[in-house]
């Protein structure tokens, strides 16, 4: 009888320890904090970092902000998954802007964009994930930092578009 | 002979019947509760590292990359999202989907298809998205999300630079047995993708 009730004190506690395993398995699994593979391998390609200067670009705009500090903290919170947002750039960077964005805005979140499609979709984006984004411009860019220039399909639907368009085709932006 | 060979005849005819019968009662049962079925067809690759994703998918941002969508409940709110993905990665019709112009049946149909079959639709929260023609946060190389590999699950739980997971783990096996890679690996476990080394 003991001996019964001995595998069954065993069984019980097994089952108990077999659950928990299961419950807690994936949790508090430190990986590297460090990122993606990607980052750390020097074989994989990296966006140009295009300021397209004297294009007419068009730029989907997050806020804008008297400081740097504000505009960087500001977009520490505005969250895009793990993918880039806004950029912060200088308002002076692109002809047109600061008077789009007020007399206070020195530095806006921004992202540029060469066509309206591609600038209509970081924006859907932008406010699904529930970040405030408007489209303005056509702004010309006098060749500031990195905007995020680039990331957008080309028209033919191979890949990025990675050059400037036409001036006809830039005048038709607006 | 004739006589025995209809006695035997006739001792299964009763079970043939029945088979016939309950065969397609049970597979209509099957399909009425569970409602689903995987089907594991289609499946590309799983590329490793840069050139093998371009191999396999196409260039970032290219048309196939968000040419299949699906639409995903956030059980915390209700809400349904859409997401849309490669078309290498789903899109195929099922028995229980539409066809939407895809080559496999994946993610939709399989992975979530899992989910969904498993009861885990509750942990999948408040944000889902995958096709964003962008380069990695706080890098200049492009997201596996340029080519429609990648889904960001719950990620308002699961933010970045987060070191463990509190509520994907429930159902990041599923993905991982369908060929994906879960970024709890580098501390995004709100991102799964369709690729290593990357």
């Amino acid at each position: 009888m003991r001996r019964i009730i001995a595998i069954g004190i065993g069984l019980l506690l097994g089952a108990v320890l077999g659950v928990t395993v299961l419950a807690t398995s994936g949790r508090g699994e430190a990986g590297s904090p460090a990122g993606p593979p990607a980052l750390f391998d020097p074989s994989v390609p990296q966006i140009p970092a295009d300021n397209g200067v004297g294009e007419r670009l068009l730029l989907v705009v997050g806020g804008a902000f008297s400081t740097q500090a504000q505009a960087d903290a500001a977009n520490d919170e505005m969250s895009f998954g793990d993918i880039q947002g806004y950029y912060v750039v200088p308002a002076d960077a692109f002809l047109g802007l600061r008077q789009v964005v007020g007399g206070d805005g020195n530095f806006v979140l921004a992202s540029a964009f060469r066509t309206r499609d591609g600038a209509q979709e970081f924006a859907s984006l932008a406010i699904s994930a529930s970040v405030p984004a408007r489209i303005v411009g056509p702004v010309v860019s006098l060749g500031g930092p990195y905007a995020g220039l680039g990331q957008e399909s080309d028209p033919s639907g191979q890949g990025p578009l990675l050059h400037a368009l036409s001036p006809e085709e830039q005048a038709a932006l607006g | 002979m004739r006589r025995r060979v209809g006695r035997v005849g006739g001792r299964f005819v009763p079970l043939g019947v029945v088979v016939m019968v309950a065969l397609p009662v049970l597979t209509g049962w099957h399909y009425a509760t569970q409602g689903w079925r995987d089907h594991h067809t289609g499946y590309p690759p799983v590329p490793s590292g840069y050139t093998a994703i371009v191999n396999t998918f196409g260039q970032p941002c290219n048309a196939n990359a968000h040419a299949v969508w699906m639409s995903v409940r956030l059980a915390d709110t209700g809400l349904y999202k859409t997401v849309w993905f490669h078309k290498k990665l789903g899109g195929m019709a099922t028995e229980m989907l539409s066809g939407k112009g895809g080559s496999s049946t994946n993610l939709d149909n399989d992975v979530f298809g899992h989910i969904k079959n498993n009861h885990l639709t509750q942990y999948v929260k408040t944000d889902v998205g995958s096709y964003a023609c962008r380069a990695m946060r706080s890098g200049s190389a492009w997201s596996t999300h340029a080519w429609g590999i990648a889904i960001d699950v719950s990620w308002l739980y699961e933010p970045n630079n987060q070191c463990y997971s509190t509520t994907n783990y429930n159902f990041a096996p599923i993905f991982q047995s369908h060929g994906w890679t879960w970024g709890l690996a580098w501390c995004d476990p709100m991102h799964f993708q369709y690729a290593t080394n990357y």
